[in-house]
């Protein structure tokens, strides 16, 4: 009779935990994964250079990605920074990047694509509209990697409790590649 | 009786012949126009420079541009050549002469760097007619020293643009005769608005036409831009890269902030024309990098400008205006001085070599013998380039 309860009972917790498993945390990143930016800063440039050239992730860029390059994808990356001179060469503005961002991560969600934010730009990526791209990515993002210099405000601390994303958090521009691979592990 | 005798005296009109009141004048205006053209004629002779043992010949801009010979234009091209195997690399400071960092990096490379492999080409002076004359409406000094073992080197603190004198008048409208971009008439004296320049142009189109041939002609593979920028300017601390160089520079940029030296990198404008970082990446072979350092001598928002301030960077207006949100760099009561700032250019140029070498491991170019960032911080700049000439 002992047995048996014990039994109903771990069979009972495993499905409760199986279930708050799905509700609360997304599958932890997977290849293929496709690199991408939000407010087209150089940001991305060197995120590319350290997970492809240091690291050997083989992770496509594209820096204004839409909804057609996420076939296949299982993780997209959104190097988030909000840059002008970024937007004057890509021939956009600021509505026009923030609509493009918003429906690439809305239909990343929608096919259960897992997004990470990643913020590397310190203190001048931060603010105006810096901040309305992260506000934008922050609450489909499963996993937040940001380097400590652009969370001086706690912000991605307060976003990422009331998403419930993971929030790694990394000293220096250089901690933010193996962060990212270790998410990948 | 006294008394009357003085106001009799002092009543009596001093009488000087009009010859001689004529003479005293002239005299007088000769002075001054000898003292004028003193100061005036010793801004025309360039700093020395002492090249080191790394120099294998020094060619000039005349060279590339036949106009230029003889001209305020015409600036000396030190070509410090390994022998062995390797690419080729050309360094240009003073293109802008109230950029303090940018000739002095240059001066501190010709007087000390050995290549290994490869070839480095170094114009300390790119603008020389903008050397020749500066901004005493700024509050200007016209020259500035550097501390060296034996007693200060002077260095001159120039202009931005070319000396009117050698061009002028400027048109009311500057327009690009390429892409037929519009600017400020004075920007036609901009060395850094006239690449790739013209055979047949302004002096200062010359002057950018020389570089352009030179990188050309020279087969050189990585061109570096050195300048600086003032603490409220969004361009500083970083590298500007052409597209073709853009992963090189993410690389080099990635690797000085793993040295905790905060450069960026930007990408080149593609509709900003006449740039060395766009024209010399769309006109040449070379991948084109320009390079920025905080400069607050050269700043709007500076307080007393004096020679002090472009060798300390320190300065308590933009000390008052830190926090303030309006500086795009940190400011302290350290200020930013000339050993970091050219630190900061030596070690930039160091990084985008690696890359390049990284990304083109047959053909690298290796430079040894220049200190480095700590090196400069640590034991100033004075140490490592040629001390002042002792005074007989």
């Amino acid at each position: 009779m002992v047995k048996k309860a014990v039994v109903v009972a771990l069979s009972c917790t495993f499905i409760v935990g199986v279930f708050l498993g799905v509700g609360s945390a997304s599958e932890k990143p997977a290849m293929p994964a496709l690199l991408t930016s939000a407010g087209q800063s150089t940001d991305i440039l060197i995120v590319n250079v350290m997970l492809n050239r240091k690291l050997d992730m083989k992770i496509p860029s594209v820096a204004l990605a839409k909804a057609e390059d996420l076939t296949g994808i299982k993780t997209l990356i959104v190097v988030v920074g909000l840059s002008n001179k970024g937007l004057g060469s890509a021939g956009l503005d600021l509505n026009a990047e923030t609509a493009r961002v918003k429906s690439l991560v809305e239909y990343a969600k929608q096919q259960g694509i897992t997004v990470v934010l990643v913020h590397t730009g310190g203190a001048q990526r931060r603010g105006g509209g810096s901040d309305q791209l992260i506000s934008l990515v922050a609450p489909v993002a499963e996993y937040y990697v940001v380097v400590k210099a652009g969370n001086a405000d706690k912000l991605f601390d307060k976003l990422a409790a009331a998403n419930k994303a993971q929030l790694v958090e990394v000293e220096t521009l250089a901690d933010a590649g193996p962060a990212i691979q270790k998410l990948f592990q | 009786m006294r008394s009357s005798a003085v106001r009799s005296w002092a009543a009596q009109p001093l009488v000087i012949k009009p010859w001689v009141r004529g003479l005293v004048v002239l005299g007088c205006a000769v002075m001054v126009a000898l003292a004028a053209a003193w100061t005036f004629l010793g801004q025309r002779a360039l700093d020395p420079v002492y090249p080191g043992e790394g120099v294998a010949r020094v060619a000039r801009l005349s060279d590339y541009e036949p106009s230029l010979k003889g001209t305020p234009g015409d600036s000396e091209v030190y070509v410090l050549d390994s022998g062995q195997p390797g690419a080729t690399v050309l360094v240009v400071g003073g293109t802008h002469p109230d950029e303090a960092a940018g000739p002095l990096t240059a001066v501190l490379l010709v007087e000390t760097a050995r290549v290994r492999s490869g070839r480095l080409l170094v114009i300390p002076f790119a603008n020389r007619s903008a050397f020749t004359h500066n901004l005493p409406m700024e509050g200007h000094p016209a020259s500035f020293e550097v501390r060296t073992p034996t007693g200060p080197r002077a260095f001159k603190y120039g202009a931005r643009l070319t000396n009117p004198i050698d061009q002028w008048p400027d048109p009311t409208v500057f327009v690009d005769p390429r892409s037929r971009q519009q600017l400020a008439g004075t920007e036609a004296r901009n060395l850094n608005r006239a690449y790739p320049g013209k055979p047949n142009g302004t002096l200062t189109q010359r002057v950018a036409y020389s570089i352009t041939t030179l990188i050309r002609r020279e087969r050189v593979d990585v061109a570096i831009d050195l300048h600086e920028s003032s603490p409220e300017y969004p361009t500083i601390n970083t590298i500007v890269a052409h597209d073709r160089a853009a992963e090189m520079g993410a690389i080099a940029s990635m690797n000085l902030q793993g040295k905790g030296l905060n450069i960026g990198i930007e990408l080149s404008p593609a509709n900003l024309r006449g740039l060395s970082h766009r024209e010399w990446g769309d006109n040449t072979q070379a991948f084109a990098f320009l390079t920025e350092t905080p400069n607050p001598s050269q700043g709007r928002l500076r307080g007393r400008t004096d020679p002090a301030l472009i060798v300390t960077g320190r300065d308590r207006m933009y000390l008052r205006l830190a926090g303030s949100g309006r500086l795009y760099v940190e400011f302290t009561d350290r200020g930013y001085p000339v050993e970091e700032r050219v630190g900061r250019q030596v070690e930039a140029i160091q990084e985008i070599l690696g890359a390049y070498n990284l990304m083109n491991p047959g053909v690298p170019v290796v430079i040894g013998g220049v200190p480095g960032y700590e090196d400069l911080v640590n034991r100033g700049l004075g140490e490592f380039i040629h001390p002042a000439e002792l005074r007989r």
